[in-house]
């Protein structure tokens, strides 16, 4: 707690001063984040005390911004890393600086920058710091725009890798060409095509003579917009790579991501397909879990708040999986005989991921049908939302869910398949005009794992500034150990500043945020966060 | 003891209100139209109006909550007091359900998307949804979460800034 004291004690002043609005010299802006928690014995979770009792995971941000340029840096200090980060730290370091300049044509940036390439499944740097996975760049990154319908992005540099750098380089440029661009911004159609090559090398020393070190990936893209109808695609290609996260797969990977949606008066619709085939693409052949990792790849499902929701979640099988998902909003006008005075919204969701169709196999390779659909189901999850305004005063959300889990799949091991129906009632009494309450009554009924969960939640706010909350979700079910996953605590909100405290029981299981999935361990105790914007 | 946690409320008193209202300048990046066009995010800022840009994600049930109870203002004929924005922070997992989910919804206001999240990064916001009020250029107000209520504060403070321009 000392050494919190002491960083919040330094970084503070910094905060302060960091504040002064410089006019015409430009400005400086940032963000503070701490994240803390106190551990204690609980002999009912069998959650494991680490050395240190406190975790507490720290960022500042600051930028300064004048005209076109604008220059930055990241510190963190983890006094220690949070317990279930893919990383244990216990060291404070200014970890991300960058100057850039930004203007219409032409844009540079030196030092660590972020940058995606199409939906990210060639090429993604970004931040996550709730999975722990930042793996930006350090290098340079290069815009040019010679026409207002043709970009070229040119990057070249290493990776991000906890508080040091990768031992492989990428070096990648992507195009995008508009070849219909609306001249003005409310004409409804536009058509744009892209492509990418990313290479990344990282030096060998083995004795294979056949093993390459350079792993080349290229993509190709199509985007389509008009006034009730938008299509995608994107094809990659990556040559091979055999390393730690993927098995030593020597297959070329591939990828097709395919879109389309479309929309009329008050209904949505969206349809997304994607085949994988040894996607898992990093700069580090021996890395894993989350660390420097260079393309994206979540898992296309719906992503649902509710905690009942969030116990069985998919994780994309980079190595070999076929799929997709459909998805339909619907909007019950305003006045009418069901949607009432104030209207009532539907979405359902329907997502179904199985294993590559396999036609031969040896240990480091496999040969399948592109389009074929293996017999092994990872996941499928139908799921429908209902939500209706009331009156002024009172709203209600429904939740109805049903999943099947693949278990031994997403986690790893051997486990029973497990099918799980999840109802949740979210309801909404807004009794003055700032203050409510909001109560969650949750069930996940199932006969596997470890068994029937119930789940409530109370909160209270008196807007803008206070909230309380109590949780609580029970898995009465389990034929061995029944444990009430209890939580409290309360929030102070001012502005872009908030205050959190809270004291309970964390579940020991996946927790998936954009797809990408960290195991956390069990824990108790008191978690204080801060998080500020200036 | 007691000076000590004076001093302490003192500090964080001194911080939250000195790291309000700064950030006077706007950044010089692009953002993507719903309709997939690239602008620059200073273009899409109406300097003649309040403009409240709103953060969001199609997963954020409180950002959906938060943009349905701005439209019912709009509705109720408040669209002269501001100029909602609402940018869609989805990523590839979810950005696809952005235009299906707004045009069922019927919301009136414009749509921009940060899908690499670089405006979010911009504006130094780390939770959604994140509201920012623009006023001459300026950023005059910020709030991080959402709670029922949020939206009558945010009206109060539209209407101070109305008020004063109009002085």
């Amino acid at each position: 707690m000392k050494r919190f004291s002491i960083f919040l004690f330094l970084m503070l002043p910094i905060s302060l001063f960091a504040q002064i609005d410089l006019g015409k010299y430009g400005n400086i802006s940032g963000s503070f984040e701490t994240n803390n928690q106190l551990y204690v014995k609980d002999v009912k979770t069998n959650s494991v005390l680490p050395q240190d009792r406190i975790g507490s995971n720290n960022y500042l941000k600051a930028d300064y911004r004048f005209q076109k340029i604008s220059m930055g840096m990241q510190y963190e200090a983890y006094l220690p890393s949070i317990e279930g980060y893919p990383f244990f730290l216990n060291d404070a370091k200014l970890v991300q600086k960058y100057l850039s300049y930004q203007d219409t044509k032409f844009g540079l940036t030196v030092g660590n920058f972020y940058e995606q390439f199409g939906s990210g499944l060639v090429f993604r740097s970004w931040e996550n710091r709730q999975l722990g996975i930042n793996n930006a760049m350090e290098g340079i990154n290069i815009r040019i725009s010679p026409t207002n319908n043709f970009d070229l992005k040119f990057i070249y540099g290493k990776q991000r890798k906890n508080f040091d750098k990768s031992d492989g380089t990428i070096r990648a440029i992507d195009a995008n060409y508009q070849i219909v661009k609306p001249a003005e911004m409310n004409h409804e159609r536009s058509l744009s095509v892209g492509g990418s090559f990313v290479s990344r090398y990282q030096q060998y020393t083995g004795p294979d003579p056949a093993f390459k070190p350079t792993v080349n990936a290229f993509s190709g893209r199509v985007n389509y917009v008009d006034v009730s109808s938008n299509f995608s695609a994107e094809y990659i290609i990556k040559s091979k790579d055999e390393h730690a996260a993927n098995q030593q797969n020597t297959n070329t990977g591939k990828a097709l991501l395919v879109n389309y949606g479309v929309t009329k008066n008050n209904v949505g619709f969206n349809l997304n397909l994607r085949r994988l085939e040894n996607m898992d693409f990093r700069t580090d052949r021996n890395a894993d879990q989350g660390l420097l990792l260079i393309n994206y790849i979540p898992a296309l499902t719906k992503q649902q708040e509710y905690y009942l929701s969030n116990i069985y979640v998919y994780n994309a099988q980079a190595l070999g999986e076929i799929g997709g998902q459909a998805d339909l909003y619907y909007n019950i006008p305003k006045n009418t005989k069901l949607a009432g005075k104030y209207g009532m919204s539907i979405a359902i969701n329907y997502s179904r991921y199985h294993a590559v169709q396999i036609i031969a196999q040896t240990p480091t390779s496999f040969e399948s049908k592109f389009f074929g659909i293996g017999k092994h189901l990872y996941y499928s999850d139908i799921n429908l939302n209902v939500k209706k305004k009331h009156s002024a005063k009172f709203t209600s959300s429904y939740l109805l869910q049903h999943i099947y889990y693949n278990k031994s799949v997403v986690e790893g091991g051997n486990y029973e398949n497990i099918k799980s129906t999840i109802v949740v009632a979210d309801v909404l009494y807004k009794y003055a005009i700032k203050k409510a309450i909001r109560t969650e009554l949750q069930h996940l009924f199932t006969k596997q794992d470890k068994g029937n969960w119930f789940g409530i939640l109370l909160e209270w706010s008196y807007a803008p500034h206070f909230s309380i909350f109590a949780s609580d979700m029970y898995n009465y079910g389990d034929a061995i150990k029944q444990i009430h996953y209890y939580n409290a605590g309360g929030s102070y909100t001012t502005g872009p500043h908030k205050l959190l405290v809270s004291y309970g029981r964390q579940r020991a299981g996946l927790i998936c945020v954009g797809g990408v999935c960290r195991l956390l361990p069990a824990a108790t105790g008191l978690n204080v966060s801060f998080t500020s914007s200036f | 003891m007691k000076l000590k946690y004076k001093s302490t409320l003192l500090s964080f008193a001194l911080f939250v209100s000195a790291s309000s209202y700064s950030q006077s300048l706007l950044p010089n990046i692009p953002i993507t139209t719903s309709k997939g066009i690239s602008v620059l995010f200073k273009s899409i800022i109406d300097t003649n109006t309040v403009t409240v840009i709103s953060f969001w994600a199609t997963w954020c049930v409180p950002c959906i909550n938060e943009l349905d109870v701005f439209q019912d203002k709009i509705d109720e004929g408040k669209t002269t007091l501001f100029k909602l924005i609402a940018i869609s922070t989805d990523e590839s997992r979810t950005v696809q359900k952005v235009r299906p989910l707004v045009k069922s919804k019927g919301w009136t206001f414009d749509i921009y998307l940060d899908e690499s999240n670089e405006i979010k990064r911009a504006f130094n916001a780390i939770n959604i949804p994140y509201v920012i009020v623009i006023s001459k250029g300026k950023i005059v107000y910020q709030k991080t979460g959402y709670t029922p209520g949020d939206e009558e504060v945010l009206i109060e403070k539209i209407n101070q800034l109305n008020v004063s321009d109009n002085r």
